[in-house]
C-alpha cells in the first residue's frame, strides 16, 4: 500500500502533507499532555515495535504471505495518537532508508496508514467493544474486525488517490502523467487483495496480540481495569453497525453516482474531460468489474443501503468467525489432553529420565539422516527472517557508506537534505524524457563522486523500481489501458498490442521512478541516520518528532535483533513445516512478546533519561556548519533544479 | 552498625517496602545507610530485589511505605517534581544499568555522554570539556562518532560510565556492572571504580558476583530470597560466612565442598530460586 514517489502528481503529495498537518499536530500535542516526558521514549519504541512487526510475514490460505501493517494493533494498545505517529515516524524511516514508498508521498502515504487506517479502525473497535473492561473477549474480536476494516479504508483511499491520477493529469494527448489505470481499475483491483487477503490475516492477527496481551493483563489504551461488563456494551454494537451501515452510502449517494464508479458519462461531467484512456477500458475490458456498479446505480440508493448492510454482516461474520475459531483453539490446547495418561513415580531432583540417557535415534527408529530428501517449502519463517537480516543489512551498509570520504559525505546534512529532496521532486515534476535522463545521469555522477559501491546503490534504486514492472508498467503499455499505434500484437481475438503510446507511458514511468528513488538513495548512502534527521530540522519537521526518529532508528535494530532471535530459536525447533494456524498462533505471540518487550524497554529508557537529568525539553549538540562546499554544491544543485523545471515547461 | 562514624549518611533507607502492580512483593522492610565516600555492594540471588532497590534509590521508583533521604532530603515523587532538587539530585546520583542497550539511546557516543550535562544546563564549552576529557580518560574517543549498535558488550559499558560520569555524580548506582563482561574488561571496571572510589565517589553496586564485590566492596547489604535484608556488614568478614551465603543462595555447595548432607538441602533451594527466576522474567 505504500505509494512510491512518481505514482502520484507533487500537487497530490502536498495535499496530503497538508491534510496530515493537523492530524500530527493534535496527536502531538496530546500525546504530550496525556504522557508528559513519557511520550518520547514510548512514541520512539512503539515505531520500531511496529515497524519490526510490518517485517513479519504472515501465512495466507494459497501459500502466499502477506505483511501487515499494525497500525489498529497500536492504536488498540497505545491509543490513536501514538499510532498516528508512531506510523507516520516508521513510514519515514522505510522511506528514506529502504526505499518503501516514496520520500515525497509521506503525506499521502501517512494520510492512509498512519490515520485513516487506525482513526477508522479505533471507531470501530470502540463502537464494538463498548464499555467492556479491558479483558473482556469481545475487544479482541472488536480489534480484528476493526483492523479489517481500517485497512480496507486505507487501500479505498489509496486506490481512489491513485485511480483520480489519470483524470487530473495528463498530456494534451490524454497520456496519463502518473499512475495510468482509472478508478474503475484500481479500485476493485485493490480492495480484492485487501479485503480476502492482507485484511483476514491483519484482522486474525490484530486480534490474537490483543488477545494475548489481555492474557499478560496488559491494560489496553482507554478501556477499565475493571471486571464487570457494561449492560449498555451489546446493544451499543449493534447500534453501532446499524448507524454504519446507514452512513457508508451517505456520501456515494449525495454525489448521485458511486464514486469512483462512474460511467464513461458521468466521467465527462465530473472531470470536464475524457482521458484517453478511459475509453479503451470501456471499450475493452474490465466489464467484469463494470457489471457491478451498473447494476446498482439501476436499482437505486435502496439496494446501496441493502448492500452496505450485506457486506458489513458478512465481513464481520466472517471475522467473528475466524476469530472465534482462533480463539477456541488456542483454548483447546488445555492440560487435559495430556493428564489422560498413566503416571509414573517422581524422579526425585536432579536425576536424569531413562528417556534423556538413549541416543535420539532410538526414539524413533524409522527416521534416518540419509535416503529421500524432500525440500522444505521456502516459508513465512525464512522470509521473514529474510526480512528482518535484510533491513539489519541495509542499516549497516549505510552507516558504513556514510563514513566514505566522498563528495556529498562531506556536505552538511541540510544542504543535502533540501537540495537532494528538491531534485528528486524536479524529477517527479518532468515530463522530458531527455531531462529525465539528464537527471538520472546526474543522480549516478553524484553516486560515483560519492565513492558509493555502485553494484550495491544500483541494487538499492532498481529493486523498488523493479517491483512495479509487472503490476503497474507492463499492463499500461496495452491498448487496453492506451490506445495508439500498434507495435505488437499479441493476440487478435480480443484485440490486445502493445502500443506506442503505452510503452512511452511505461517507459517514462519507470525512468521517473529510478530519477527520484536515486535522490533519495544519495540522500540515504551518504548521511549517518542521525545527521540525516538534523538535517531533516531544515524542513521545519518539529524537533521532538525528530528526536523520536533518531531513537526509533536506534531501538528499531535491537527490536529487529530480538525478533531475528526469536524466529531462529523457532527455527532450530523446528522439525516439520508449521501448518498455517501454527504459525499465525506463533506470529502474534512473537508479536505480544515483542510488544511486551518494547513496553519494558520504554520503562526502562525513560528511567534512564530521567537519570540523567532529563526533565521534557530538547536539548541537542550542535555540531554542522555550513562552508564553502555547501555554497558551492547547493548553488551548483539548485541549477540543475532550475533547469529541469524550465526544461520541462519549455518542452 | 558505623553510627559512631564521622562520615556522614548520603542515603538513609528507612522501612522501605515496595511491590510491583499485580502485588508481587520485591523489598520488604529494608532499612540501611549508605555513607559518604562508601563503596558498598548490595547481595542477593537473582530475583531478590537489589535492581528495583537501585531504582529506588536513583529516584526512578518510589517505594509504597517507608521513606529515602537523600542528603538529609526527602526523595520522593513530589520532592522531583521541583526543577532545583531534580536538577541538584539527577547531578549528584549516576546509575549505570545493567543492560548497556537501555543507558545507551542517543544516535552516537558523543552524543550520549553530553546528554547529561546538556540537560542539567552546563554551558556548551563545559559540555564539551566534558565530553574530551571523559573519552580520553576512558579510551573511547575513537567511538566518538559511532552509533552504540556497532559496538561491542565492553564498548558499550565503558560509553555507559562516560555517560554517567560526565555528570561528575558523587554517587554512582550500578547495576550488576560485571555481568556479560569478558576477564578484562571486568578488570578494567574493577579498576576504574577503585579509582573512582579513591577519589572520594561513594559507590554501591548491586551484584551477585563474590569475586567483583571481594575487590571493591568495603561493606555489603545480603538480600535474602524473602526480600528482606539478610545481614549488613563489613564485606571482609560478612563474606566469609559461609553458612549465611549458602542461605541467602549467594554460592552453591561446590563453591565450598561440602559433603551429602547439605547437596539435598541445596536442592530444594534450588527449585526455590528457579521459581523465583521464572516470576521475575
Amino acid at each position: 500500500m505504500h505509494i512510491p514517489d512518481s505514482m502520484i502528481s507533487p500537487e497530490t503529495c502536498a495535499v496530503g502533507a497538508a491534510v496530515m498537518a493537523p492530524a500530527w499536530f493534535v496527536a502531538g500535542k496530546q500525546m504530550r499532555r496525556s504522557l508528559s516526558t513519557k511520550h518520547i521514549p514510548l512514541l520512539a519504541i512503539g515505531t520500531a515495535f511496529c515497524f519490526t512487526i510490518m517485517m513479519f510475514n504472515i501465512p495466507v490460505p494459497g501459500g502466499t504471505t502477506v505483511h501487515p501493517v499494525g497500525a489498529v494493533l497500536l492504536a488498540v494498545l497505545l491509543g490513536p495518537s501514538a499510532a498516528i505517529i508512531g506510523v507516520t515516524a516508521a513510514l519515514v524511516v522505510q522511506a528514506l532508508f529502504f526505499m518503501d514508498g516514496g520520500a515525497l508521498a509521506i503525506g499521502v502515504n501517512s494520510f492512509t496508514m498512519a490515520f485513516a487506517m487506525p482513526i477508522c479502525g479505533w471507531f470501530v473497535y470502540t463502537l464494538i467493544s463498548g464499555r467492556t473492561p479491558s479483558n473482556h473477549p469481545r475487544r479482541a474480536i472488536a480489534a480484528g474486525i476493526g483492523s479489517w476494516i481500517g485497512l480496507n479504508v486505507a487501500a479505498f483511499i489509496t486506490a481512489v488517490v491513485l485511480g483520480i491520477q489519470p483524470i487530473l493529469y495528463h498530456d494534451a494527448s490524454g497520456r496519463a502523467l502518473y499512475f495510468p489505470f482509472p478508478l474503475s481499475v484500481s479500485i476493485p483491483a485493490m480492495l480484492f487483495a485487501h479485503m480476502a487477503f492482507a485484511g483476514v490475516a491483519e484482522a486474525v492477527v490484530t486480534a490474537s496480540v490483543v488477545r494475548y496481551m489481555q492474557s499478560r493483563n496488559f491494560v489496553l489504551y482507554g478501556a477499565s481495569e475493571g471486571q464487570t461488563a457494561s449492560k449498555y456494551g451489546l446493544s451499543l454494537l449493534w447500534a453501532g453497525l446499524g448507524v454504519m451501515a446507514a452512513l457508508t452510502p451517505l456520501g456515494i449517494l449525495a454525489k448521485g453516482d458511486a464514486f469512483g464508479e462512474w460511467g464513461v458519462e458521468g466521467l465527462k461531467k465530473q472531470a470536464g474531460y475524457l482521458p484517453s484512456g478511459f475509453l479503451g477500458v470501456e471499450r475493452y475490458g474490465w466489464k467484469g468489474f463494470a457489471l457491478f456498479p451498473d447494476y446498482l446505480s439501476d436499482k437505486g440508493p435502496l439496494f446501496y443501503i441493502l448492500s452496505a448492510v450485506i457486506g458489513i454482516t458478512l465481513a464481520s461474520g466472517l471475522i467473528l468467525l475466524v476469530a472465534k475459531l482462533f480463539v477456541r483453539n488456542k483454548s483447546e490446547s488445555s492440560p487435559d489432553k495430556w493428564n489422560g495418561g498413566e503416571t509414573r513415580s517422581k524422579l526425585t531432583a536432579g536425576e536424569l529420565p531413562e528417556w534423556l540417557l538413549r541416543s535420539p535415534e532410538d526414539d524413533n527408529p524409522r527416521e534416518t539422516k540419509g535416503g529421500e530428501y524432500r525440500t522444505m517449502k521456502r516459508g513465512w519463517l525464512d522470509k521473514t527472517l529474510e526480512d528482518l537480516s535484510v533491513n539489519w543489512s541495509v542499516a549497516m551498509q549505510q552507516e558504513k557508506t556514510a563514513k566514505l570520504d566522498g563528495a556529498l559525505q562531506r556536505l552538511d546534512p541540510r544542504t543535502k537534505v533540501v537540495s537532494l529532496l528538491l531534485l528528486s521532486l524536479a524529477a517527479v515534476m518532468c515530463n522530458q524524457a531527455y531531462i529525465l535522463a539528464g537527471l538520472l545521469l546526474f543522480a549516478w555522477m553524484l553516486a560515483l563522486l560519492s565513492k558509493l559501491p555502485m553494484d550495491g546503490f544500483f541494487k538499492r534504486v532498481v529493486t523498488p523500481v523493479a517491483f512495479f514492472i509487472l503490476p503497474i508498467a507492463i499492463p499500461s503499455t496495452l491498448n487496453w489501458v492506451h490506445q495508439g499505434h500498434a507495435l505488437l500484437t499479441i493476440s487478435s481475438h480480443p484485440y490486445i498490442c502493445i502500443t506506442l503510446e503505452g510503452s512511452i507511458t511505461a517507459g517514462m514511468f519507470l525512468l521517473r521512478m529510478l530519477c527520484a528513488v536515486s535522490f533519495v538513495a544519495l540522500l540515504s548512502s551518504t548521511t549517518a541516520s542521525h545527521q540525516l534527521f538534523e538535517g531533516m530540522g531544515m524542513l521545519m519537521v518539529p524537533r521532538t518528532f525528530l528526536w523520536i526518529l533518531e531513537m526509533t532508528h536506534r531501538y528499531m535494530l535491537l527490536l529487529l535483533r530480538s525478533a531475528e532471535d526469536m524466529f531462529l530459536a523457532r527455527k532450530s525447533r523446528t522439525v516439520h513445516a508449521a501448518d498455517t494456524e501454527e504459525a499465525r498462533c506463533f506470529l502474534s505471540a512473537s508479536m505480544g512478546a515483542l510488544f511486551v518487550k518494547s513496553m519494558n524497554l520504554t520503562e526502562d529508557i525513560h528511567g534512564a533519561m530521567r537519570s540523567r537529568g532529563w526533565g521534557g525539553e530538547t536539548r541537542f549538540l550542535r555540531r554542522s556548519h555550513f562552508g564553502w562546499r555547501d555554497f558551492t554544491w547547493g548553488g551548483l544543485f539548485m541549477l540543475v533544479f532550475l533547469f529541469s523545471i524550465i526544461g520541462g515547461f519549455i518542452g | 552498625m558505623d553510627s559512631d562514624c564521622p562520615q556522614r549518611s548520603l542515603f538513609e533507607v528507612r522501612q522501605v517496602h515496595f511491590a510491583y502492580p499485580g502485588g508481587d512483593v520485591v523489598l520488604d522492610d529494608i532499612s540501611f545507610d549508605v555513607l559518604e565516600g562508601a563503596s558498598m555492594a548490595l547481595m542477593g540471588a537473582n530475583g531478590c530485589g537489589k535492581s528495583t532497590l537501585l531504582k529506588v534509590l536513583d529516584g526512578l521508583l518510589f517505594p509504597m511505605k517507608g521513606n529515602i533521604r537523600f542528603f538529609g532530603e526527602e526523595l520522593s515523587e513530589n520532592a522531583l517534581k521541583s526543577d532545583n532538587f531534580n536538577r541538584w539530585f539527577r547531578r549528584n546520583v549516576g546509575f549505570i544499568f545493567q543492560q548497556s542497550d537501555i543507558q545507551l539511546f542517543s544516535p552516537t557516543v558523543e552524543e550520549e555522554i553530553a546528554f547529561g550535562p546538556l540537560h542539567l544546563h552546563l554551558s556548551p564549552q563545559q559540555v564539551k570539556q566534558r565530553v574530551e576529557d571523559i573519552s580520553e580518560m576512558l579510551e573511547i574517543t575513537h567511538l566518538l562518532q559511532r552509533p552504540p549498535y556497532l559496538m561491542s558488550g565492553g564498548e558499550k559499558k565503558k560509553v555507559a560510565l562516560a555517560s554517567v560520569l560526565s555528570l561528575n555524580p558523587s554517587v554512582l548506582l550500578l547495576d550488576e556492572p560485571s555481568a556479560g563482561l569478558d576477564p578484562r574488561s571486568q578488570m578494567w571496571l574493577v579498576e576504574t571504580l577503585k579509582k573512582l572510589h579513591n577519589a572520594g565517589k561513594t559507590i554501591v553496586i548491586a551484584s551477585h558476583d563474590l569475586d567483583i564485590v571481594d575487590d571493591i566492596a568495603d561493606t555489603v547489604v545480603i538480600f535474602n530470597e524473602k526480600h528482606r535484608i539478610e545481614e549488613v556488614g563489613p564485606a571482609k568478614e560478612t563474606l566469609k560466612n559461609t553458612e549465611m551465603l549458602l542461605r541467602v543462595n549467594l554460592i552453591h555447595e561446590h563453591y565450598h565442598r561440602h559433603g551429602d548432607e547439605i547437596h539435598s538441602h541445596v536442592h530444594a533451594h534450588d527449585s526455590e530460586h528457579k521459581h523465583q527466576h521464572d516470576d521475575d522474567e
